[in-house]
C-alpha cells in the first residue's frame, strides 16, 4: 500500500533531517516507526501523509503518486497526531459533520457513521458540548473518530497513545488491532515499547534521519542478541548515533 | 468549488456562533472609531477651553442690531456669547494676566468699534445711511468690527475665521436692511441669493464635510480593514497551524486551493461587512454632528453620490483581499507564533502612519501611488470623497490589488511546499 | 531568612527580565519578505507625499469633468441682455486664458496657482422655464443634458419685483436660487464665484441701465486682529517647535506602545498559551517578582527602539539644549513603565496572545487619541496638564524639545504616572495571586457559596442585573421608535420631493425660511403632514410603510422569540392565522365596537353642544381620497397594535410580570402619540387609558385581531366619518362635516389634538375599561390566556 523510495528532506540548506529512507508496507499490517526524539519521525510521517513534499525521493500510496492524484490519496489516508488540537468553540457534532462533508460522504451515511463512532468512543453524551469544555482524553477520542470517519484503508498515527490514560490508550490499541484485522494498513510512530511490541507486525528504527534496522520485533531482538526489545533498541541506537550531529 | 463553499460556510458559522468574537470584530472597532471621532473634537475643545460644548465668543460693546441678529438667526446660535461693556474690557486689556485668562484656549474676541468714542456702533452705521440718503456721496463710516484671537492658538484662529464667515459677514450684510432706513430699498442689494434653499445648503455642507472626510475616513477604513483581516488571519491560519488543525484540513480530499479560497472568501466577506458598517456609522457620525465646531473631524452633512459610494464599497473587498494575502504570507513564512504576531502587527503601525500622513498632507495622490497595493485604496477612497474619482484609477487599483494578492498567495504555495493539485 | 527571600525575589525577577533579551538578538523577531515589502511601500508613500508637496501646483489639481455652462431658469429679459452685453468681454477672457484642457498653453496660470475659475470665458447660457422653483430633480436633469454645472433660478416677474423695490421702496427682495452639480466639490467654489462676481456685476448693470443710484455701500469693516500678547514665538523656529510639540512625541508614544505591546502580550499570555506559564508559577519565585521581572523586561524592550529614534533628533541644533536629554529620558522611562504595566495587566487577564493583543488595541487607540488631543499650543493649555499622567509626559517631551524644562512638572507627572502604574501592577499581581485568573475555569470561593446559600447576590451580580434590565428596556423602547420612524421617513421623502417639484408650492417652501423657534418647527411639521394627508401618493406610501412595519416586526419577532416558522412568529405576536372564522368574528366585532365607541364620543360632544354638524357627504373629488384613506387605516391600526401590544407585551412579559408589560407598553404608546400638535396633559392620560383598554382586550381575547379592528375603526370613524382630528392630524375626506361650536371647551373636545385630548374620550374609555375588566374578572381562565 505504501511505498517510500529514498526520501530526503532538508529544512535548511546545510542540515538534512531525513537522509534517504525507503520501505514498503503491505495490507493488513501495523508498521511501527521507532526512534528517539528528533530522529525525524514526525517529518517522515508528514511526508508520508503528503502534508509535506520531500526534497527528493518519491512516496507512492496505493500505487498513486501525490504529485498526480493527491486528492484521491487523501481519501485513502487517515492521519492523526496528538499535536492536533480541535477548534475550541465548535462541538464534536459540528466538527464531525464538517469533515464528513469535506470527505464527500452522503448525508444519511454521515448520521449513521457518526452514531456508530460516537457510541464506540463514548462521545455521544458530549456531542453538543464545546470542545474547550471537554477533557484531554475526550478530545483525543473525538480527534480519532474524526480522523477515521471516512474509513480509510491507510491510517497514519503519530504517537497515538501519547498523553492518554491507560484506559483510553487501551481503547485505542484495541481499536487499532480491530482495524488491522479489517485489512487496513496502519503506520504508527511511537516511543512506547510496550505499544510497539503489542501492536506492530513490523518495526523500523529511525536514528538521525536514517532507518538503521527493520523487521519484526522478535527479529530485531534476536538480531541484537538482547533479552527484550527495549534493550535491543538501546543497542541499535548507541551503535548508530553519532554525537557530532 | 463546492468544497470551498463548505469551508466558507464553516468559517462564517464559527465566527457567528461565538457572539463574543462577532461583536469584537464587527462592532467594537466601528463603535470605537465613531467614539474616537466624536470624542476627539470634544476633548480638544475641552483641553483648549475648559468646557465641552461652548464655543465662546466675547462680545465687547455689542450693538442692539447684533443681539437682534443673533436672536433671529439659527446659524448664529452655535456659539455661546458673553457680553461685555467697553469699560470692563479696557480694564482687562490693561492687565496682561487677565487678558491671558480671557483669551486662554481659543476664545474669539469681537469688538464693535463705532469710530467715535461717545457713539454706538449702530448709530455710526445708521448715521452713515442718513448721510447717503441726503445725498452726501462722500460719506464714510468709521464703524469697525475687530475680530481678536490669540495668534499662537490653532483653534482660536480657525474659530475666528469660522465665526467671521458664518456669522459676522452675514450680519454685516444685513446691516443695511436693519439700519439703512429708507436707503435700504435703494442701496441694499436688489435681490438676494439662496436666502432659503435647503438643497444647495445641504450641498454646501457636503463640500466641507467631504473635504475633511477625505482626510480622515480612508485611513480609518484602512486601519479597520487591516485590524480585522489580521485578527482573522491569525485566527484562521496562524492558530490553526499552531494547533495542527490546519494539517487535518489539508489531509482531507479537498485541494488546498479550495481551502485557501474558502477561508479567504470568509475573511473578505466578514471584514467587508464590518467595514461597510463602519462606513455607515461614520456617515451617521457626520449627520448627528449638528454642532459643527471648527475643530470637527467629520463636519455635518457628509454625502456621497451613488457612484462614489459604489467605488468606496467596491474598493473594500479588494483591499481586504490583498491585506489577507499579505498576512497569510507572513503566517506561512514564519514558524513561531510570537514572530508571526509581531510581524502581523507591524503594518498596523504603518497604516497608522499612513492615516496621519493622509490627514496632514493636503495634496492629492501622485499617479504612481495608485500602483502601491493597499495604499492605493486609501488614495482611491479619498478620491471618491473628494469627488475626484476617475475610472482608470478604479481599474488600476482593483487590478493591482487583485494581482498582488494572487501573486503573494502563489508564492506562499511555492514556499510552503504544498502539493499544488486541484 | 528574610534576606534570603529578598534574594530569591531579585534573582527570579532578574532571570525573567533578562529572558527578554536571551532568545534572539536585539530586536527579536524575524521579518518575512511581506513585512519588508509593506515597509518599503510605506516609505514610498512618504516619498510621494513629499514630492507632492514640492510639486503641489502640478496639474493634477485641475479636476476632471469640467463643465462650464449655466442653465438660467425663468431668466428675466434684463439678465439675457446682461449676458449678451458681457459676451464680448467673456470671449476676450476666454482667448487670454487659452484652452483649459491644453496644460501647456496655460502653464503660466498653473504655476501661479491660478487654477481657480477663470471668469466666464467659456460659459454658455441655456434658458429654460420652470415655475416650480425648488424642482431640483428637473434642474439636475437639465444640467446633465446641457453640460452645465449650475442652475440659476429666478422668481417670476423678477424685473417687475426689482423695479417695485427701487421705485416703491418695497423692502422685500426677490430671491434668486442656485443649484449645482453633485459630482464634484470644486463646483461649490465656482458657484460662490458666480454669485459674488457675476451676479454682483448683474446688479451693477441693472443699476446702471436703469439710472438708479450706484450704491457702493461700505457701512462697516471687519478687521482681523490677531493678538500676540506674549510675544513668545517671534523669532523662534516655528516649524521645529510645533514638530517638537506634536509629531515627535506622538511618534515616541506610538513606538513605545507598539514595542510594549509586542513584548508584553507575548510574555504571560503567550506562555499561558504554550502552557509554560504553569511551570513558572511552580518555581519558588514570588508572584510579585514574576510581575516585576516581566515589567522590567517589557520596559527595557519598549525603550530600545524609541531611543534609537530619539538619538538622531539631537543632530538638529534647535533641539540641542542642555536640560533636554535627561528630561526626555526620564519621561520616556516613566512612560514605558506605565505602558508596560498596562500590557502586563492585559497579558495576565488574557489566555492567548491574540486575545491579549485584541484587548490591547483599544488601549492603544485611546492613548493615541489622548496624544492627539495634546497636540496644541503650549499657550493654550492649563499648567496643571503638566502634572497629569500621560499628558505630563507628552507636554514634558514637547517642552523639553522646545528648550524649557519644568522640574516640578517632571516630578509630579512622573510620580502620578508611577502611582498609576503601581496600581495597575498591584491589580495584575493580585489577579495572578488569585489562581482563578490563571486557570481557565473560575473556581467558586467559599464566600460565594455562602452568599448563594443565603440567597444573597453579590454586588457585581446586582450591577449586572440592573444593567441588563436597563439595556432590555432601552432596546424595547428604541425598537418600535426605530421601526416606525424609519419607515415613515422613507414614505415621506418621495412625497416631499414631489411637492418640491410642484410650482404652486414654491411660495410655501420659500416661506419656510421664516421659521426660527422650535415651536414653529413643530407647527409647520404638522401643517406639512396635514397637507400630505390629503395627497393620495402619501397615503399609498404610508399604507405600504405600515405593511413593511408589520413585516419588519414579524421578522424581528421570529428571531427574538426563537420561532422556526413565520406562522409561529405571527401567532406569538397575537396574530394567530388559524381559524379564519374566529378571526373574522373577532375583527368584525372589533370594527363594530370601535364604531360604537367613537359614535358615543360624538354623541356626547353633539348633545353637550360642543360640535355642530354642518353637512353630509363628500365632494366627488374627495371620493378617491376617502377610499385610499379607508384602506390606509387598516394596516395602520394593525401595525401599531402589533408593535405596542402583540410584540411588546409578550416580549416584556417573558421577563417580568404581566402588569409591568401592560403598564410599560401603554406608557410608551401614550408618550409616542403625545408628540403631536395641540398636546394637552389630558391627551396623555387618555391615550394611556386607551392603551390599557387595548392591552386588556388583547389579554382577554389572546390575539390582537380585535384591537386592530377597534384601532382601525376608531381612527376611521373619527377622521373619515365624523371629520375630527386624529391625534392632532386633520382629516381630509369625511362623510359628516363637523365643526367645533363657537363656545366649545377644549377640555371636553380636546381642541386641536382631536377628541383624544378631551374629557369625552376619557368618559367613553373609562366605561369600556370597566366593561372589559368585569368581563375578565368573570371569566376564570384569564390568568394564562395570553397565548391561546
Amino acid at each position: 500500500m505504501i511505498t517510500v523510495k529514498d526520501i530526503h528532506k532538508s529544512y535548511t540548506k546545510d542540515t538534512e533531517t531525513i537522509k534517504g529512507v525507503s520501505f514498503e508496507i503491505g495490507k493488513g499490517t501495523i508498521f511501527g516507526l521507532l526512534g528517539p526524539n528528533g530522529a525525524g519521525k514526525t517529518t517522515l510521517m508528514q511526508i508520508i501523509a503528503t502534508l509535506m513534499k520531500p526534497t527528493s525521493g518519491t512516496v507512492e500510496i496505493a500505487g498513486m503518486s501525490p504529485d498526480k492524484d493527491l486528492l484521491k490519496i487523501h481519501k485513502l489516508l487517515g492521519f492523526l497526531t496528538t499535536e492536533i488540537k480541535l477548534d475550541p468553540v465548535s462541538t464534536p457534532d459540528r466538527l464531525f459533520d464538517f469533515f464528513a462533508e469535506l470527505y464527500d460522504i452522503p448525508k444519511d451515511e454521515i448520521k449513521n457513521r457518526k452514531e456508530k463512532a460516537f457510541a464506540r468512543f463514548g462521545i455521544t453524551p458530549f456531542a453538543g458540548r464545546r470542545i474547550s469544555e471537554l477533557s484531554t482524553g475526550m478530545k483525543q477520542k473525538i480527534s480519532i473518530a474524526i480522523s477515521l470517519l471516512h474509513e480509510p484503508p491507510i491510517i497514519i498515527f503519530d504517537e497515538p497513545t501519547n498523553g492518554l490514560d491507560i484506559l483510553t490508550s487501551r481503547q485505542v490499541t484495541d481499536y487499532l488491532k480491530e482495524l488491522r484485522n479489517e485489512g487496513r494498513c496502519i503506520i504508527l510512530s511511537t516511543h512506547i515499547f510496550s505499544v510497539a511490541e503489542e501492536l506492530c507486525d513490523e518495526v523500523a528504527v529511525l536514528v538521525d534521519g536514517k532507518i538503521v534496522a527493520q523487521g519484526t520485533v522478535d527479529e530485531l531482538t534476536a538480531l541484537t542478541g538482547e533479552k527484550n526489545f527495549e534493550d535491543a533498541f538501546f543497542k541499535i541506537y548507541v551503535e548508530n548515533h553519532k554525537e557530532d550531529q | 468549488m463546492k468544497k470551498a463553499l463548505l469551508i466558507f460556510r464553516w468559517e462564517l458559522n464559527k465566527i457567528f456562533s461565538n457572539w463574543h468574537k462577532t461583536v469584537t470584530l464587527f462592532l467594537l472597532p466601528a463603535v470605537l472609531m465613531m467614539l474616537a471621532l466624536n470624542v476627539f473634537p470634544l476633548l480638544i475643545n475641552y483641553m483648549s477651553t475648559g468646557s465641552f460644548s461652548k464655543k465662546p465668543i466675547v462680545l465687547v460693546s455689542a450693538p442692539t442690531s447684533f443681539r437682534d441678529y443673533v436672536n433671529e438667526t439659527a446659524d448664529a446660535n452655535v456659539y455661546s456669547y458673553s457680553y461685555m461693556s467697553y469699560g470692563e474690557f479696557s480694564e482687562i486689556y490693561r492687565d496682561k494676566n487677565r487678558l491671558k485668562d480671557l483669551m486662554q484656549g481659543g476664545t474669539v474676541l469681537c469688538f464693535f468699534a463705532p469710530g467715535n468714542n461717545d457713539d454706538s456702533f449702530d448709530n455710526a452705521v445708521s448715521d452713515y445711511y442718513q448721510k447717503l440718503l441726503k445725498g452726501e456721496k462722500d460719506a464714510q463710516s468709521k464703524a469697525i468690527i475687530y475680530l481678536g484671537f490669540d495668534i499662537n492658538s490653532l483653534s482660536g484662529g480657525l474659530r475666528a475665521q469660522q465665526f467671521r464667515q458664518g456669522v459676522l459677514e452675514s450680519y454685516q450684510n444685513s446691516l443695511i436692511d436693519r439700519l439703512g432706513g429708507d436707503y435700504a430699498a435703494i442701496g441694499s442689494n436688489l435681490f438676494s441669493t439662496d436666502s432659503f434653499n435647503p438643497v444647495t445648503k445641504l450641498m454646501d455642507n457636503r463640500t466641507t464635510a467631504d473635504n475633511s472626510a477625505a482626510k480622515i475616513v480612508p485611513g480609518m477604513l484602512l486601519i479597520m480593514m487591516y485590524y480585522c483581516a489580521y485578527s482573522l488571519v491569525s485566527d484562521m491560519f496562524a492558530s490553526e497551524k499552531e494547533r495542527g488543525f490546519w494539517s487535518k484540513l489539508i489531509m482531507t480530499p479537498v485541494s488546498s486551493s479550495a481551502i485557501f479560497a474558502g477561508k479567504i472568501a470568509a475573511i473578505i466577506v466578514i471584514v467587508s461587512g464590518a467595514t461597510y458598517l463602519t462606513t455607515l456609522l461614520l456617515f451617521l457620525s457626520s449627520w448627528v454632528n449638528t454642532g459643527n465646531d471648527a475643530m470637527s473631524l467629520l463636519p455635518f452633512g457628509m454625502m456621497l453620490t451613488p457612484t462614489e459610494l459604489i467605488i468606496v464599497f467596491l474598493t473594500v473587498p479588494f483591499t481586504v483581499f490583498v491585506m489577507t494575502a499579505a498576512c497569510i504570507s507572513t503566517v506561512f513564512s514564519l514558524n513561531k507564533l510570537q514572530d508571526i504576531t509581531i510581524n502581523l502587527q507591524l503594518p498596523l503601525v504603518l497604516f497608522l502612519g499612513d492615516f496621519f500622513l493622509q490627514m496632514f498632507r493636503g495634496t492629492r495622490p501622485m499617479t504612481l501611488e495608485y500602483f502601491i497595493p493597499m495604499h492605493n485604496s486609501l488614495a482611491l477612497i479619498s478620491d471618491a470623497y473628494m469627488a475626484q474619482e476617475k475610472l482608470w484609477h478604479v481599474i488600476v487599483v482593483l487590478a493591482v490589488n487583485t494581482a498582488t494578492a494572487l501573486l503573494v498567495i502563489r508564492s506562499v504555495y511555492k514556499k510552503e511546499g504544498l502539493y499544488d493539485n486541484r | 531568612m528574610k534576606g534570603n527571600g529578598m534574594r530569591t525575589w531579585f534573582r527570579g525577577a532578574k532571570t525573567l527580565a533578562s529572558g527578554f533579551f536571551r532568545k534572539h538578538g536585539q530586536m527579536g523577531a524575524q521579518a518575512p519578505v511581506s513585512t519588508f515589502l509593506i515597509s518599503v511601500g510605506f516609505v514610498a508613500v512618504i516619498f510621494f507625499a513629499i514630492i507632492s508637496w514640492m510639486w503641489w501646483w502640478f496639474p493634477y489639481h485641475l479636476f476632471s469633468d469640467e463643465v462650464y455652462d449655466i442653465v438660467a431658469v425663468n431668466a428675466p429679459q434684463s439678465f439675457i441682455d446682461y449676458n449678451q452685453y458681457m459676451q464680448t468681454s467673456r470671449d476676450l477672457t476666454s482667448k487670454e486664458y487659452g484652452s483649459r484642457t491644453d496644460l501647456f498653453s496655460n502653464f503660466d496660470n498653473i504655476i501661479r496657482f491660478n487654477y481657480t475659475y477663470d471668469g466666464y470665458g467659456a460659459t454658455r447660457f441655456i434658458y429654460k422655464e420652470n415655475h416650480a422653483l425648488y424642482d431640483f430633480v428637473t434642474f439636475g436633469k437639465w444640467m446633465r443634458e446641457n453640460n452645465a454645472y449650475l442652475t440659476v433660478v429666478f422668481p417670476e416677474d423678477f424685473d417687475g419685483k426689482v423695479n417695485a423695490r427701487v421705485k416703491d421702496h418695497n423692502l422685500e427682495k426677490p430671491d434668486i436660487l442656485t443649484y449645482y452639480r453633485t459630482n464634484s466639490l470644486e463646483y461649490t467654489s465656482m458657484k460662490e464665484d458666480f454669485i459674488d462676481i457675476y451676479l454682483q456685476g448683474y446688479q451693477d448693470y441693472l443699476r446702471e441701465k436703469n439710472g438708479w443710484a450706484y450704491a457702493n455701500v461700505n457701512d462697516s469693516e471687519i478687521r482681523d486682529d490677531p493678538m500676540d500678547y506674549t510675544g513668545k514665538f517671534s523669532g523662534r523656529n516655528f516649524m521645529l517647535d510645533s514638530l517638537g510639540r506634536s509629531f515627535v512625541p506622538l511618534l515616541m508614544f506610538i513606538v513605545i506602545l507598539y514595542a510594549a505591546m509586542s513584548a508584553g502580550t507575548n510574555v504571560i499570555a503567550g506562555q499561558k498559551e504554550l502552557g509554560t506559564f504553569t511551570g513558572i508559577l511552580m518555581t519558588p519565585v514570588p508572584r510579585s517578582a514574576i510581575i516585576a521581572g516581566n515589567l522590567a523586561g517589557v520596559t527595557l524592550k519598549a525603550l530600545i527602539p524609541v531611543i534609537f529614534i530619539t538619538a538622531p533628533l539631537f543632530l538638529i541644533r534647535y533641539y540641542r539644549t542642555y536640560a533636554v536629554i535627561p528630561a526626555i529620558i526620564i519621561h520616556l522611562i516613566i512612560l514605558a513603565v506605565f505602558i508596560a504595566a498596562i500590557t502586563l495587566l492585559i497579558s495576565v487577564i488574557n489566555d492567548t496572545v491574540v486575545s491579549a493583543q485584541t484587548a490591547f488595541l483599544p488601549v492603544f487607540l485611546i492613548l493615541v487619541s489622548v496624544c492627539v488631543t495634546c497636540i496644541q499650543n503650549s499657550m493654550e493649555r492649563e499648567d496643571f496638564y503638566l502634572s497629569l499622567p500621560v499628558y505630563g509626559q507628552f507636554y514634558g517631551i514637547g517642552d523639553a524639545l522646545a528648550g524649557t524644562v519644568s522640574v516640578r512638572g517632571i516630578l509630579i507627572s512622573s510620580l502620578s504616572t508611577l502611582l498609576l502604574a503601581l496600581i495597575v501592577i498591584i491589580i495584575a499581581e493580585r489577579l495572578l495571586h488569585n489562581e482563578r485568573y490563571t486557570v481557565s475555569i473560575d473556581p467558586v470561593t467559599a464566600k460565594e457559596i455562602r452568599q448563594a446559600r443565603a440567597g444573597k447576590r453579590s454586588a457585581i451580580e446586582t450591577a449586572n442585573k440592573i444593567t441588563d434590565n436597563i439595556v432590555f428596556f432601552f432596546r424595547e423602547i428604541l425598537y418600535p421608535l426605530a421601526v416606525i420612524g424609519a419607515f415613515q421617513l422613507i414614505a415621506i421623502v418621495p412625497v416631499a420631493v414631489a411637492y418640491m417639484r410642484r410650482a404652486d408650492y414654491s411660495q410655501y417652501i420659500s416661506d419656510l425660511k421664516d421659521i426660527s423657534s422650535v415651536e414653529q418647527v413643530i407647527r409647520k411639521t404638522f401643517e406639512v403632514i396635514t397637507i400630505f394627508m390629503g395627497d393620495p401618493l402619501f397615503l399609498v406610501l404610508m399604507t405600504l410603510a405600515y405593511f413593511f412595519m408589520i413585516a419588519a416586526c414579524i421578522i424581528h419577532a421570529k428571531r427574538v422569540f426563537k420561532k422556526n416558522t413565520f406562522t409561529e412568529a405571527f401567532e406569538r405576536c397575537g396574530l394567530p392565522l388559524k381559524g379564519p372564522g374566529k378571526i373574522a368574528k373577532e375583527y368584525l366585532l372589533g370594527l363594530i365596537a370601535g364604531f360604537i365607541m367613537m359614535s358615543a364620543v360624538c354623541l356626547i360632544l353633539t348633545v353637550s353642544g360642543q360640535i355642530k354638524i354642518s353637512g353630509f357627504g363628500i365632494g366627488s373629488s374627495a371620493v378617491k381620497l376617502f377610499f385610499i384613506n379607508l384602506i390606509m387605516w387598516f394596516p395602520q391600526g394593525a401595525s401599531e397594535e402589533l408593535l405596542f401590544r402583540g410584540y411588546m407585551i409578550p416580549r416584556i412579559e417573558s421577563r417580568y410580570k404581566m402588569a409591568v408589560a401592560v403598564f410599560f407598553s401603554s406608557l410608551l404608546f401614550s408618550v409616542f402619540h403625545s408628540l403631536n400638535m395641540g398636546y394637552t396633559p389630558l391627551a396623555s392620560v387618555n391615550l394611556f387609558l386607551i392603551a390599557v383598554l387595548f392591552a386588556l382586550i388583547y389579554i382577554k381575547t389572546g390575539s390582537i385581531w380585535m384591537t386592530s379592528a377597534i384601532h382601525t375603526m376608531w381612527n376611521l370613524s373619527q377622521g373619515n366619518i365624523y371629520g375630527l382630528q386624529v391625534s392632532g392630524n386633520e382629516a381630509h375626506a369625511a362623510i359628516i362635516n363637523t365643526a367645533y361650536a363657537a363656545d366649545a371647551k377644549d377640555i371636553i373636545t380636546g381642541g386641536a389634538f382631536g377628541p383624544e385630548g378631551g374629557l369625552a374620550v376619557t368618559a367613553v374609555t373609562a366605561v369600556c375599561l370597566m366593561i372589559v375588566i368585569l368581563l375578565i374578572a368573570n371569566s376564570r381562565d384569564f390568568t394564562r390566556n395570553k397565548n391561546a
